[in-house]
């Protein structure tokens, strides 16, 4: 038979994972009530599936509803298992694939506090000034920027050694500080010197945009 | 609403819970009483439409709930207190989620103002049941009681059926509020509305693809079972309209008579050759209800390679989760049986007869294998043997069956024989030793007429074993039938094909006296060993009025056959004929569960 010609897999022999991994945006429609991220990120993790990025709020006050919008990086098999497993959840109203609906609109948010004075200082308001970065916040000795991901990793990243500088509570400071009206929690990664808070969700007109008012339940 | 209506419907969190289980018709529930959980037992005591069973741990509540949900098809209801009753409870809602079976289990929750603080049994319920239960609640206000109450049952009966929890604090069992029953018949949630009826256009290419098959399966499940006795009628009538074979899961028994020429017997893992061999060569796979577990499938990579598959199932994430299914249809299985015979007969009336003709050949030569053979002894009974004289006893009665988990539980599911649905009680996904005493006793509770048996082994059955003073608080005559062969069969089986036969703790040692074990708890004991006495002692246990603890002495090293070993596919089966299972598999096997 053509089991003997094919090598044993992992423990149950299930096929070797022959497709590639994709990166998704996923927007998860649910009831507003006590547990639910809990129940959402419970399924992640129980079930192996990996989050790169979660943002969570309220989003229609009246109805109750909050919208999770989760990056995950899977397989075009496992990416469907995801959403069906999601939809499974009783509060799970509506989960919309966004990458594979091809009309999402995103952008994420990149928050440095930049420590440094004279020189350092004057440079980085120059950086800052050319690709349109807003200083949100001074101290004697630091700023703290407001700038896109994107922005951050092309520009930003290429400051003198010693010019960034900042601890992970800076971080979590900065982005509270920066949270989205009615308290957006943006998932915090300091990807560079521990230095960069990043919170990331969705315009909000890409939410209108993307769903008609008819295809809410 | 008219004051003396409004004040008629004003009462505590606690009375609501017990008026809120009257509406919903529940008439018994399995519990046991501790502190935050006291006001609810007082408006219990205040009663007597519901008859509360006490159990003697809270994991025995769970499983007679089970056993009692799975014979009616109605939610069983288990009622806990907080801390250690929430967690004992742990493992029967994980079995219940396991295998889609409804329960509503109310979990008593120290006040709301000590949540959190590590209060005396206090623990996190919500959050230790959320990956085992299918929905959870925690009730923090009382005016969400009623609402909570009604939409657990709906929740827990509909759709794929499975536990919910509802914790509610001892302060809001307290407190006063209005309460209302909601409109049942039109009772809908915001968010969960579990699809029903197949798509059309579906069930109408998969009789397409029958009416072309020239070796098709019926592969069904549970899901026959949980969609209600109409289901199985629908299956059977399909079955004689199409003439095609059936073969079903472990949790399937029942929906198709054993006893039609038909029926291929089980197939998995210890299937029968013939059930196996059909699904590794049909050309057309019919899946009812069932959803590709690992031990039915064997190697996935070597699964059925030839066939196309038709999966129906009411949950949308079970189709293609395992096995790439060409024709899905989500939806309730009794709907879409219902509309698959109603496409099919605007098609034809004719059975396939001619067409699988060949394909039925093929099966004959496989049934002739006779792999459920075993050889019989005259000096020490057989396992096999002792379920065979079972089920010759007691098969004109009215008969239920649970079991634990082992080889007495492949042993029955292969030997004994059922003819109607809800008839056979076992732990499938979960594999709990410990199941079959308890759910044994909620299925008494829920039939007390009918003759209900436990196939039991001595290792399993002494994880619940404090349940036998349950069944003898309530005069319930369940019947425990102990194949005792002083060991855990199946992991020494195991550690026969796997482990070069060091059995690492896999026997049963300092066993207690069962027969005096019996009497000790107020039940009646008996042993046999004699081949020749056993069916003397199989009536002797049958006309006891009252619990029987039946130790069964039979042959120890027995293994259980056939057997498809994990990460092989279902045409390298083990046959019984196999006299060294050590040599069968290599190291790369090893590693599999």
């Amino acid at each position: 038979m053509n089991a003997n010609l094919l090598p044993t897999g992992s423990a149950y022999f299930l096929t070797k994972e022959t497709q590639e991994t994709e990166k998704h945006t996923l927007s998860v429609l649910v009831d507003n009530e006590p547990g639910i991220l809990a129940r959402v990120v419970g399924l992640f993790s129980a079930r192996g599936y990996n989050i790169d990025s979660l943002t969570v709020s309220e989003t229609e006050h009246n109805r109750r509803l909050s919208r999770i919008t989760v990056v995950v990086v899977a397989t075009p098999k496992t990416l469907v298992q995801i959403k069906l497993q999601l939809e499974r959840l009783v509060p799970v109203h509506r989960v919309h694939d966004l990458t594979a609906e091809g009309i999402a609109l995103e952008r994420e948010l990149a928050l440095i506090k930049v420590a440094g004075t004279g020189e350092h200082r004057a440079e980085t308001l120059r950086l800052a000034d050319a690709f349109r970065a807003q200083i949100v916040d001074a101290t004697v000795e630091s700023l703290r920027i407001r700038s896109d991901r994107q922005a951050v990793q092309d520009r930003f990243l290429h400051f003198p050694d010693g010019a960034v500088g900042a601890g992970g509570s800076c971080a979590d400071r900065a982005c509270s500080y920066f949270a989205w009206p009615r308290g957006h929690v943006g998932r915090l990664d300091a990807f560079w010197t521990g230095g960069i808070a990043r919170a990331s969700r969705p315009l909000p007109c890409s939410r209108a945009a993307l769903l008609p008012l008819e295809l809410l339940p | 609403m008219t004051e003396q209506t409004s004040q008629d419907n004003q009462m505590t969190g606690a009375e609501m819970v017990v008026r809120a289980l009257i509406d919903q018709g529940v008439e018994h529930i399995f519990g046991y009483p501790g502190g935050a959980a006291l006001p609810i037992y007082d408006a219990i005591f205040q009663q007597d439409a519901i008859q509360h069973i006490l159990v003697r741990h809270e994991q025995g509540a769970t499983h007679m709930a089970e056993g009692y949900a799975r014979s009616t098809g109605k939610a069983g209801v288990v009622l806990v207190t907080s801390g250690p009753g929430a967690t004992n409870a742990v493992t029967g809602l994980t079995d219940a989620l396991m295998d889609s079976i409804p329960l509503v289990c109310i979990t008593a929750q120290v006040p709301t103002t000590l949540i959190g603080s590590d209060a005396f049994q206090e623990c996190d319920t919500v959050g230790i049941t959320r990956s085992c239960t299918k929905h959870n609640y925690l009730v923090k206000n009382v005016t969400d009681l009623p609402r909570i109450m009604h939409e657990a049952f709906l929740i827990a009966t509909t759709g794929r059926p499975g536990p919910v929890v509802i914790d509610i604090p001892k302060d809001v069992q307290f407190a006063l509020g209005e309460y209302t029953k909601p409109d049942l018949d039109n009772l809908r949630h915001a968010s969960y509305r579990p699809r029903m009826d197949g798509d059309h256009a579906a069930i109408e290419a998969a009789v397409d693809l029958m009416l072309r098959a020239e070796r098709p399966v019926f592969y069904t499940g549970g899901g026959v079972i949980n969609s209600g006795p109409e289901a199985s009628e629908h299956l059977r009538e399909l079955a004689e309209l199409t003439g095609f074979p059936v073969t079903s899961t472990l949790m399937g028994l029942g929906a198709f008579p054993a006893s039609n020429q038909q029926w291929l017997g089980m197939l998995g893992m210890h299937g029968t050759y013939e059930a196996n061999l059909a699904m590794h060569d049909c050309d057309l796979m019919i899946n009812i209800g069932a959803r590709f577990d690992d031990r039915i499938t064997g190697r996935v990579d070597a699964f059925s390679p030839n066939s196309r598959k038709v999966h129906v199932d009411i949950d949308p994430s079970s189709i293609s989760k395992v096995v790439h299914a060409d024709v899905p249809i989500v939806g309730d299985c009794g709907r879409v049986l219902e509309e698959m015979i109603r496409i099919y007969r605007s098609k034809t009336n004719e059975p396939r007869s001619e067409a699988i003709a060949p394909w039925w050949k093929q099966i004959a030569k496989w049934r002739a294998v006779n792999s459920l053979g075993f050889k019989n002894s005259d000096t020490v009974i057989k396992p096999q043997h002792a379920i065979a004289r079972l089920y010759q006893a007691t098969k004109d009665r009215d008969v239920y069956i649970t079991t634990e988990v082992g080889q007495h539980q492949m042993w029955a599911a292969q030997h004994f024989h059922f003819e109607k649905p809800n008839r056979w009680m076992t732990s499938g996904g979960l594999g709990t030793m410990g199941y079959g005493l308890p759910a044994s006793v909620g299925v008494q509770v829920a039939h007390p007429d009918a003759l209900v048996i436990d196939i039991a082994g001595e290792a399993s059955v002494q994880m619940t074993m404090q349940e036998l003073s349950t069944a003898v608080q309530y005069r319930l005559p369940v019947k425990i039938f102990i194949l005792n062969n002083e060991r855990m069969g199946m992991v020494r089986q195991w550690q026969d094909l796997l482990h070069g036969s060091r059995y690492a703790h896999s026997y049963s040692e300092s066993l207690p006296d069962f027969v005096k074990l019996a009497e000790a708890y107020g039940g009646k004991g008996i042993r046999c060993s004699d081949p020749a006495k056993l069916d003397a002692a199989i009536a002797e246990m049958l006309d006891y009025d009252g619990p029987v603890l039946f130790d069964c002495l039979v042959e120890k090293d027995e293994n259980c056959l056939p057997m498809i070993p994990s990460g092989k596919p279902h045409n390298e089966i083990i046959l019984p004929d196999t006299a060294n299972i050590g040599s069968i598999i290599d190291e790369k096997g090893r590693a599999l569960v």
